[in-house]
């Protein structure tokens, strides 16, 4: 078991007013697996991504990666890990303006203090699709680029997951396909543990596992059975 | 560390240009700031301190002399040298005057020092220029200035004035080298300490101390005065004292609490106007820089890391920074105002670079940056990153939800959006307030300055003066001319008040007259005195123990019994000078007396120079009859400060009698001045007629000053006043002037960057059909409130700073200062130029193409 989630609650606080977002939530995924989170727009989906991925503090509950406990770390071990372990993609690209995409995937690795070996990011560009461009800076590329280039730079440290939000929420339909099947290969060949969040309910028949979230809990999960 | 973040940081600072560029620019003002202050501050403690260095003619802390010691100089020396407080230690000795076969000038005697070694010159202030210092006792050093005639190993024959019982004695000596000196002391030769020459023709050696520290030099002279007190002679006393020229020894009296509240109060000020400045760039970078900073946060960036970048951004933006600052405030701060300020004075001070001024001018700019980036990395720590990627907006600071349904007004949307940004909006008022409110207070001490001399000036065009210029030569080079006066010792003759008085375009003359008398003391004086000698460490002169033991020289002044009531006799609690308004004056019985010249050292003593008071009576031998003594709490030439310049000397008592008794007094009395006013509009012509008869005209008083009329007066007054305004309002003005710079840049940096972030806000509000003008007035609302805060300071500032300027000085400067109100100007221009700048960028794109942006 690679994610192993228990009781999360995420509760936004509002002056007056809280919220909850994300109401003890228990979920397990398994190394390997491609998992899809679908949902209406307010429904939990995001927040619960960003407590799977330790961006965010729950308010109750904890998140395992590998063992790791997340929450039991400082803030800085907890950047570390997540640099290490966990891969990002969004639905925004967030590449960081000024570096351009040979600057921008490397950058992880450079933080701690990795020099990316060059082979092998050619190899990821090139898989990719974005070897040409890999000079380019985020402005003069096209949004499938873009995204392709931060899916890239999720997948330069080898994380052991990688978490998607909505990848292909901005993408045309076309280039939001190729986008999935892109996922789909990695999962496949590379065995990579992917777990995304989509709108596009014919984008998540594609996954193995889809689970459906509404006000917070999980509604339905086609690989309960299993786990 | 990785060289990921040094790497990261250029490629930041170069791909935001502009921010680089203005946060560059900051820095620069800053430190050209911190250069200016300390370069004033800085050449103000040293010029005084070295001034007073060169006329006592040593930078020692202290000397002890080695009478009362039972040890010779060289084992005196050799315990003072090997004490743990002392830094240095030589052996001098002063005053043996000589006369050498070169003097021809028959009645000036020679100053001459024995030293024990050749590193004593630099604490003399004295220079080699040739040969080398003495070895032997049959050789002398020459100062080059006094004889230019000599070279190296000529030997002159020198008579000294003391020796063999004060008959004096001839030497042979050789030349052995050249000086030249800084110092204001008539030193002309120097030769080498020896114990035999010292005892014969010396009057005898004292032991010159520097100690490592400055501080409480007379607690350590004590201290070492106590642990030598075993080689005391029996009965001896050690009687060392303080060199009170060295500003370290009475360090402590320039702390007070005024002079320290200042400093504070002047670098606090410094420091807020930068460190708002760089603040203001700093948290609207971090605004916008929010969510690349979360975003690196995402891909593994840690807090650490990200504060090394932003403080590697700092570091790196200071290192080409600073050194422009500091280049650009020496010519600024030290080359260009630093003399200016200095002019103040009105003496030519001599003002020295040090590096520790650009060092602590580039510590403090350093400082500035690094503290004003260290609240933006305090908001980075809490930022979690979760924030940057979400879709909603960042939270700002905490919104209030307002039950309001109208529709809101231009007006009421720009509070709005005003109170959403209320951090930097308060960084733009307070920094805009701040420059119009330091030009407010420039222009009220330049205005109570101005009023406070104005109180005091002269009441006449012009008056006769006698004076003569004396030269002084700096081993530099530099020749720095001194006024001499004759005052009560110079005659203005008959024949020339006769040809004065005869001028078409005089409207009125009067003559001052006076005598010299040697009255009777009293015995309140001579308590006085013994109580001044008991605590002050320096010896009597001749006239104050003969003042002591009851005879004291006196000048008597006649003054016009019309001009009488402008005679000050004190001052009230607010300052403001009293004038004489009695009529016992012109009685015949009374004479007011007024302090002599007080001397530097005797003001905190309670000392106020030789006077007689109230009770006492004015008796001479010389005069037909007594006067009763009327006391005035004023010294010297203060009393006649409206009417002319006349100073009696060092411990000659002054006294005033109204023309009327005086002339019946002294029916013989000599004018010493005359004061004259011209016909209305006729000053020049009056100056050059009187100019025309007194030309000619000296007076010697010893035969080497040749005294010569000068006119003095009101309008050179006026004219000296306005100089040293000037000097103020230059250095004020600068200062400001950067301050004012700092809020420009602040209100132009925070609004332009505001619309830019903002440019898809202001779109939507297009959309939903705000018309162009309700969104030109919204922005114009905006953008006013720097210039209001400026205008709320001005009116605060003004009335604040006249009730300072009236309970300080006493003095109604009036209210408003007109660089003040440019400055308040320049506000409301630079506003109302950043409104339409602004609204210039906002529409520059259709609304369609603003939306779509991010
Ligand atoms: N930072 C926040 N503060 C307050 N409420 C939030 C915050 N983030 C999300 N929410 C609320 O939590 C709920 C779930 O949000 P989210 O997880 O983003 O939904 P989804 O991704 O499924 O659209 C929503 O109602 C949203 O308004
Ligand atoms: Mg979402």
């Amino acid at each position: 078991m690679i994610i192993k989630a228990k009781d999360l609650t995420r509760v936004y606080e509002n002056g007056a007013q809280s919220l909850c977002a994300l109401d003890s939530v228990n979920l397990s995924v398994e190394r390997g697996e491609f998992v899809s989170v679908v949902g209406t727009s307010g429904s939990g989906k995001s927040t619960l991504l960003h407590l799977l991925g330790g961006l965010d503090r729950p308010t109750r509950g904890s998140v395992a990666i590998d063992g790791a406990e997340l929450y039991a770390m400082k803030p800085d071990a907890l950047t570390v890990f997540r640099r290490r372990y966990i891969g990002f993609v969004f639905q925004s690209y967030n590449l960081i303006p000024g570096l351009n995409v040979w600057e921008n995937v490397t950058l992880p690795l450079g933080l701690d203090g990795i020099k990316a070996d060059r082979d092998e990011t050619e190899s990821l560009l090139s898989s990719l699709g974005i070897y040409d461009k890999r000079f380019s800076m985020p402005s003069e590329l096209s949004g499938g680029q873009q995204q392709r280039a931060a899916i890239a730079r999720a997948l330069a440290a080898k994380p052991h997951v990688l978490l998607a939000d909505e990848p292909t929420g901005n993408l045309d339909s076309k280039t939001g396909l190729e986008v999935m099947l892109l996922l789909g290969k990695l999962n496949e060949e590379l065995s990579q543990t992917i777990v995304m969040i989509t709108h596009n309910e014919e984008l998540a028949q594609m996954t193995a596992r889809r689970i459906r979230i509404e006000d917070g809990r999980i509604v339905s999960d086609s690989g309960e059975g299993r786990s | 560390m990785s060289g990921v973040i040094p790497r990261l940081a250029l490629k930041r600072l170069s791909s935001h240009r502009l921010r680089t560029a203005v946060t560059a620019f900051a820095v620069v003002l800053t430190s050209v700031l911190y250069m200016t202050v300390l370069s004033i501050a800085w050449c103000i403690a040293d010029s005084v301190q070295l001034s007073r260095q060169l006329a006592t003619g040593s930078d020692f802390h202290a000397q002890l002399p080695q009478s009362g010691f039972a040890l010779t100089p060289t084992e005196l020396l050799r315990r003072v040298g090997s004490s743990p407080d002392v830094d240095e230690a030589y052996i001098l000795s002063f005053s043996g005057s000589f006369r050498s076969e070169f003097d021809t000038d028959a009645k000036s005697a020679r100053e001459i020092v024995l030293a024990d070694r050749e590193s004593v010159m630099k604490h003399l202030f004295l220079k080699k220029t040739k040969g080398r210092f003495p070895s032997a006792p049959d050789e002398i050093m020459l100062c080059e200035e006094v004889y230019p005639g000599l070279s190296v190993g000529d030997r002159i024959g020198f008579r000294f004035m003391t020796g063999e019982a004060a008959g004096g004695r001839e030497l042979e000596l050789e030349v052995c080298g050249f000086f030249v000196s800084d110092a204001d002391f008539d030193l002309n030769g120097v030769m080498r300490w020896d114990e035999t020459l010292d005892g014969e023709l010396f009057s005898g050696a004292d032991i010159m101390i520097s100690f490592h520290s400055s501080i409480d030099i007379e607690g350590q002279l004590d201290e070492l005065e106590e642990s030598l007190s075993q080689y005391l002679e029996p009965g001896g006393k050690a009687s060392g004292t303080v060199n009170y020229a060295f500003l370290g020894a009475d360090i402590r009296s320039f702390f007070t609490a005024g002079n320290i509240a200042l400093i504070i109060m002047i670098t606090a000020v410094l420091f807020f106007a930068s460190f708002l400045l760089i603040y203001n760039i700093y948290s609207i970078a971090l605004t916008q820089d929010m969510r690349t900073m979360g975003l690196l946060g995402v891909i593994g960036m840690t807090f650490r890391q990200m504060r090394a970048l932003i403080t590697l951004e700092g570091l790196m933006i200071s290192a080409a920074a600073i050194p422009l600052g500091l280049i650009a405030g020496y010519f600024i701060g030290f080359r260009a105002l630093t003399p200016v300020f200095m002019s103040m004075s009105g003496e030519e001070l001599p003002y020295r670079f040090n590096s520790l001024i650009a060092v602590i001018s580039g510590g403090l700019t350093l400082f500035t940056l690094l503290f004003s980036a260290t609240r933006p990395i305090r908001r980075i720590k809490k930022l979690t990153p979760v924030q940057s990627v979400s879709e909603r907006p960042l939270p700002t600071k905490r919104e209030r939800q307002r039950g309001s349904m109208n529709s809101p007004s231009p007006l009421k949307l720009a509070a709005a959006s005003i109170s959403r940004s209320k951090g930097r909006t308060a960084v733009t008022a307070l920094s805009a307030a701040l420059s119009v409110l330091l030009f407010t207070v420039v222009g009220a001490i330049s205005g109570g300055v101005r009023e406070y001399i104005l109180r005091d000036m002269g009441m006449f065009d012009f008056e006769t003066r006698l004076e003569c210029e004396v030269e002084k030569i700096y081993a530099d080079g530099r020749r720095v001319t001194d006024t001499s006066r004759a005052d009560f010792n110079g005659v203005i003759s008959r024949q020339i008040i006769d040809g004065i008085e005869k001028l078409d375009s005089l409207s009125e003359i009067h003559e001052i007259r006076s005598a010299k008398v040697t009255a009777k003391g009293s015995s309140r004086l001579s308590e006085t005195i013994r109580a001044y000698r008991d605590q002050s460490s320096y010896k009597l002169s001749d006239p104050l123990i003969e003042a002591m033991e009851g005879s004291i020289s006196a000048v008597v002044v006649g003054v016009p019994d019309e001009l009488c009531r402008y005679i000050k006799v004190g001052e009230n609690e607010r300052g403001e000078p009293v004038y004489y308004d009695g009529s016992e004056l012109y009685d015949g019985r009374h004479v007011l007396s007024v302090g002599g010249s007080i001397s530097q050292y005797s003001g905190s003593s309670g000392f106020n120079g030789v006077h007689l008071y109230d009770g006492d009576l004015l008796s001479s031998d010389s005069m037909k009859r007594d006067y009763e003594v009327i006391y005035c709490e004023v010294y010297g030439s203060a009393a006649l400060r409206r009417l002319c310049v006349l100073t009696p000397d060092f411990y000659e008592a002054m006294f005033i009698l109204p023309m009327s008794v005086f002339s019946e007094e002294f029916p013989n009395a000599e004018t010493v001045t005359l004061l004259m006013n011209a016909k209305e509009g006729r000053e020049k012509e009056l100056e050059s007629e009187v100019e025309k008869i007194v030309d000619g005209y000296v007076w010697f008083v010893e035969p080497k000053n040749n005294y010569e009329i000068r006119l003095r007066g009101r309008i050179d007054e006026m004219r000296e006043l306005d100089e040293r305004l000037t000097a103020i309002n230059l250095t004020g003005g600068v200062l400001c002037g950067i301050i004012l710079l700092i809020g420009v840049m602040n209100m132009v940096n925070s609004s332009l960057t505001s619309v830019i972030h903002r440019r898809r806000e202001y779109a939507m509000l297009e959309a939903v059909g705000m018309t162009e003008k309700q969104l030109r007035l919204m922005i114009i609302f905006e953008n006013a409130v720097g210039a209001i805060a400026a205008l709320i300071a001005l009116t605060l500032g003004s009335v604040l700073s006249r009730a300072v300027v009236i309970a300080s000085f006493g003095i109604d400067a009036g209210g408003l200062s007109l660089s003040a109100v440019i400055a308040l100007a320049v506000m409301i221009i630079v506003s109302a130029a950043v409104s339409l700048v602004s609204f210039y960028i906002i529409s520059e794109l259709p609304v369609t193409q603003r939306l779509r942006e991010e």
